[in-house]
């Protein structure tokens, strides 16, 4: 695969987005911006208790009020599972249980809104409470308080994932192993071994549109729905396997999304319009609230580690031990996948002889998660990178030192038997050490507020294992049509392969169009997910480019008389290499009508899948678990005022190597979009849980960051590395979401630089700050 | 902490909608529907509590919007008048309050997002009756009055007599506050609101504090002084005894420290999810001398 590496006109440029004036204007149509005639309206009434069995339900008052067409109860419908890998969740609760607090048990769907509020209240029911096990580390353990699925064991498991639970232990539903040598000589050979505990928050994606789906069944029997999604084709296929339908009678439309980050990355409110719609005949749509977000639209899973580094003096890593527990809630979701990707961060950035990491998904009965913008690798390197700058301290060395110490360098075995390619994680963190004046003198303190400088770095992995495919249409007057179905999230893709197919083409992006959010005509992709669009769509474009162009070239064989492999194309015509002005129009190899010559439609077809190796169940050991690793470096600027524990973040830089930046200024955005979401996840975010209940379910509550809580303009920067990736489209690697991964630890360790409390519960709130604070006055 | 469990209870509750075009009219609707009503002007308060099911849905909403005359901000001989329905925003823009009573114009300021300000009221802000209400601790600092209408006539009460706890204020059955009046402020007055909130906008006070102080001629001594924190207490409260600390005293930073100090003491903080009852109480302490050292700058 990849791309040719000539002088590029459309590949590397600023082409300007081809939604941006839909966008800016209103025009472009989002989720809600869909109604039908008859449409109805979906609310659903959720569980009261964590744990409880369902022992009777009575409908008939929510039934008999006006205006209520439907109300469908567990009883209703059979118990197929809607969940992604391990048949442990249902559309309304499974088994007659309810495992959290706030899963949907009834549904109703009504001409109204408020009817349908009003309908919900009406239901009665009867439950028997249960005991319920909150706390991760007592659900982790080998004779648990409770079991949240004592039918673990018979779960279906849906996708050839190997899902391995622990049969020590009844809730752990995944378990995961990477080990190369062996850590305990590791630890003998070590000068200094720094051990500690550190856990990540539960956090909500808080994207501006909140899930919605809308689905009806057209006049030819086609159940159709138009879901803000990342997964179209997944969810097709989920819906298909829930509802018995045929693949050939379900269609998913996926308008303009407004905003993902994870959270659309699972069957969410497709469900229930599903299930509505079906069962009533009329069109239904489901719109989350906001608290509906926060209660049942899925939380990033929040994870304990511990951490034991031992190193020498001279600052070499010699080993690594790392437990891993993640609170996966009450449903495994994409949980079992979660469990293997997250330690991937783990595994990408450090050369590390002798490593241990066992991770493990354990059932709570806490509300949904999902994934989140980084897919574990954020949380997992909160630890490491923390760690890093520790250990530094203990030996005396600069945190930038010990780390250029350490990184992998191109050919080294990661510690998952992987070689290292395309490593640009070093020129990351010195272009961001370099722009926030790593080494120089910090400002003075101001008052009671001490300044100083944090760094960290850190990769996210592109997935391997899951296909893309694309079509390409060429019109005969040159337009270059071509078909995805990468969700558009607000990254900008449809601009990014549209500038891929000029460059195959030779033609301006003006003669490109790009259709995509349709299954009837699009082909299949796995999701937008994992970072993984550039390189699947991208390699799958080229390939579909290229088929094409095959074809054509039969068409004009005879007209040029030359064999296909010596032509060309470009501006409309094709043409041969050695003479280029002998050519042909490309409206020439087209009937006055439209039909190519002699052929039926000039579609190409390509088709991209990152290789994967299957991993040795008990080492991890695989030579290539992954596509490759996107790398970031932060270099952060804080404030901490010492009398109130407020965390201001004064100066921001992110590099990040992408391999190649299609698009500099989307690639840009990316960045500055993950600084703004890294200060929110290190200072603010926190879905605080009372008993398994979420206590802060608003947004009047829940705190994301304002423009005023980020640096000034001139103080934020985002710095494009190009670390050229073999396979990827041009070189390019993924960009979502490493720019998430290295914010929270970089605050983390200026927080300590300037205070010397090191905070290891995310996220840096004032209270703990200054606990932290005063805490050491004490022992001083 | 805050054990209400949490499950989906978003409502559209139903109620009647009353328009009164006077102050009249108001306190008549008022007086026939009793407690089964509200009074809403700009809603900022009413309609998320009343969607949240933090109240009881009421069986009318009546709204004093259209009233006309009512959103004034003057100044009657020295004495500045502010309307019940003057928005946020007029009185954090209006020349007059920035420049007599800049204390009351920086306060407004820091109020939620500017849409919020565009439509919340005085009125409503004070009616409302949050404990962490942002204009409260300095208006009741610079001593201003609430006045109340009903169709039996007027009254007033100082602004710390208003409050009577968390969304309960001493207005009685067919009241309605009208006006708030602030009276002149002596020469070498100056006041100072902090707040602290989870984020730099759009947020609740964690803890708030105002104090104003007027300070005699050779500025050595405070004649006057008022310390109200926010946010610590079921009302907006007085720190009484650490007004009286810093009477008594020499103004300078050994006594501004002890003032705060006892200020911290006598706030009556609750831990819910914004914060813990210790943090908040340390945080008064930050907060007030902060706070009197800049009024005292500004003296």
């Amino acid at each position: 695969m990849g791309g040719k590496v000539q002088e590029l006109s459309y590949v590397g440029k600023d082409v300007p987005r081809v939604d941006a004036v839909v966008k800016v204007t209103g025009k472009a149509m989002f989720g809600s911006d869909f109604t039908m005639a008859g449409m109805l309206h979906a609310k659903v009434l959720r569980s009261p208790h964590r744990h409880a069995k369902i022992v009777s339900i009575d409908k008939s008052k929510a039934e008999a009020l006006p205006g209520v067409r439907i109300v469908v109860t567990p009883d209703d419908m059979p118990q197929i599972p809607i969940s992604p890998l391990l048949g442990d969740q249902c559309v309304l609760s499974k088994d007659n249980k309810v495992r959290c607090l706030g899963e949907p048990v009834v549904a109703v769907a009504a001409d109204s809104v408020e009817m349908a509020e009003q309908a919900v209240q009406l239901i009665d029911i009867v439950y028997e409470e249960l005991p319920a096990v909150v706390d991760i580390e007592e659900a982790f353990e080998k004779s648990p308080p409770v079991v949240v699925h004592p039918d673990l064991p018979g779960y279906k498991q849906l996708t050839g994932l190997p899902i391995r639970p622990d049969p020590e232990r009844p809730n752990v539903c995944q378990t995961y192993k990477i080990h190369q040598g062996d850590v305990e000589s590791g630890f003998k050979q070590a000068d200094l071994i720094v051990e500690n505990r550190f856990t990540t928050a539960r956090i909500q994606h808080v994207p501006m549109e909140p899930h919605i789906a809308l689905a009806w069944v057209d006049s030819d029997g086609v159940l159709t729905v138009r879901s803000s999604t990342q997964l179209s084709y997944l969810v097709k296929d989920w819906l298909c396997r829930a509802f018995s339908l045929s693949p050939s009678k379900v269609r998913m439309l996926s308008p303009f999304i407004g905003g993902g980050f994870g959270g659309k990355g699972g069957m969410r409110a497709e469900a229930v319009a599903t299930l509505l719609c079906l069962k009533s005949g009329r069109p239904v749509r489901v719109s989350y609230t906001r608290e509906d977000m926060f209660i049942f639209g899925g939380h990033r899973v929040p994870y304990v580690m511990d951490i034991k580094d031992g190193i020498k003096k001279d600052g070499t890593l010699v080993a690594r031990e790392m437990r891993v527990l993640l609170d996966l809630g009450a449903y495994s979701d994409f949980g079992p996948l979660l469990v293997r990707r997250a330690v991937y961060g783990a595994v990408g950035t450090y050369r590390i002889p002798n490593f241990k990491l066992d991770s493990y998904g354990i059932y709570t009965n806490s509300p949904l998660t999902g994934a989140l913008r980084g897919f574990g690798c954020p949380e997992v390197q909160w630890p490491i990178e923390q760690q890093m700058d520790a250990l530094a301290d203990k030996l005396g060395m600069d945190p930038v030192e010990i780390r250029e110490i350490n990184i992998l360098k191109d050919g080294d075995r990661d510690v998952s038997g992987m070689i290292t390619r395309s490593m640009g994680v070093k020129e990351c963190l010195d272009r961001a050490a370099d722009w926030i004046s790593w080494g120089k003198k910090e400002k003075e303190a101001d008052g009671p507020w001490k300044i100083a400088r944090g760094i960290a770095i850190g990769n996210k992995s592109v997935s391997s294992g899951h296909p893309s495919a694309v079509t390409v249409k060429v019109w005969q007057d040159g337009v270059v049509e071509v078909r995805h179905s990468a969700a558009r999230l607000g990254q900008g893709i449809s601009t990014t392969v549209g500038q891929i197919a000029a460059e195959q083409f030779n033609v301006p992006v003006e003669q490109v169009r790009v259709t995509c959010g349709d299954t009837s005509f699009c082909p299949y992709d796995f999701g937008t997910v994992a970072s993984r669009s550039m390189v699947h769509v991208g390699n799958a474009l080229i390939a579909a480019c290229q088929d094409a162009q095959q074809q054509l070239f039969r068409i004009a064989a005879p007209k040029l008389g030359v064999e296909p492999s010596e032509m060309g194309i470009g501006a409309g015509k094709v043409f041969v290499k050695r003479t280029p002005e002998k050519s042909v129009k490309i409206a020439e190899l087209f009937t006055p009508f439209g039909l190519p010559l002699g052929r039926v439609e000039i579609v190409g077809e390509g088709y991209y899948s990152a290789p994967a190796v299957p991993e040795d169940p008990e080492t991890g050991q695989s030579e290539r678990a992954v596509f490759g690793y996107s790398h970031a470096a932060s270099g952060v600027e804080v404030a901490v005022n010492v009398e109130t524990g407020e965390v201001k973040v004064l100066r921001h830089v992110m590099a990040c190597d992408v391999g190649k930046a299609v698009n500099p200024k989307i690639v840009e955005g990316q960045i500055e979009g993950g600084i703004g979401m890294g200060i929110g996840t290190s200072i603010y975010e926190e879905v605080v849980m009372n008993q398994g209940a979420v206590v802060n379910a608003s947004l009047t509550d829940y705190h994301i960051p304002t423009s005023l809580d980020m640096p000034k303009y001139e103080d934020s920067k985002a710095i494009i590395v190009e670390v050229a990736d073999p396979e990827g489209p041009f070189g390019a690697k993924g960009t979502g979401e490493v720019p998430l991964v290295t914010t929270a630890p970089a605050v983390a360790n200026a927080v300590y630089r300037a205070t010397g409390v090191r905070i290891k519960d995310l996220p840096l709130s004032k209270e703990k700050v200054l606990a932290g604070i005063q805490a050491l006055g004490k022992t001083l | 902490m805050n054990t209400a469990v949490s499950v989906s209870r978003w409502r559209h509750p139903r109620f009647g909608y009353l328009e009164a075009m006077s102050v009249e009219e108001a306190c008549a609707l008022l007086g026939e529907h009793r407690e089964k009503a509200y009074l809403v002007a700009g809603g900022t308060d009413l309609m998320v509590a009343m969607r949240n099911g933090k109240i009881a849905p009421p069986e009318h909403v009546i709204s004093i919007k259209k009233i006309s005359n009512l959103s004034y901000i003057r100044d009657e001989g020295g004495e500045l008048k502010i309307g019940a329905l003057a928005t946020l925003d007029d009185i954090c823009h209006s020349d007059m309050v920035k420049e007599k009573f800049p204390l009351i114009a920086e306060s407004a300021r820091q109020i939620g997002s500017r849409q919020i300000r565009n439509v919340g009221t005085i009125g409503g802000n004070l009616c409302n009756a949050a404990p962490s209400a942002d204009m409260a601790p300095s208006l009741i600092g610079l001593g201003a009055r609430a006045v109340i209408r009903s169709t039996e006539g007027s009254r007033e009460v100082t602004l710390e007599e208003f409050f009577r706890g968390p969304g309960q204020t001493s207005l009685g059955r067919g009241e309605m506050l009208v006006e708030i009046a602030v009276p002149e402020q002596a020469p070498y007055t100056g006041g100072a609101y902090i707040k602290l909130p989870a984020r730099t906008a759009i947020d609740l006070a964690l803890v708030g504090v105002a104090c104003v102080i007027t300070l005699d001629a050779e500025k050595s001594k405070a004649s006057e002084v008022r310390i109200v924190l926010g946010a610590v207490a079921p009302v907006p409260m007085r720190a009484c005894k650490a007004e009286d600390a810093l009477r008594s005293a020499l103004i300078n930073d050994e006594a501004i420290d002890a003032s705060a100090e006892i200020a911290s003491q006598e706030a009556l903080p609750i831990s819910d999810v914004r914060g813990s009852a210790e943090y908040r109480r340390a945080m008064v302490k930050v907060l007030a001398r902060n706070a009197i050292k800049q009024a005292v700058a500004r003296a």
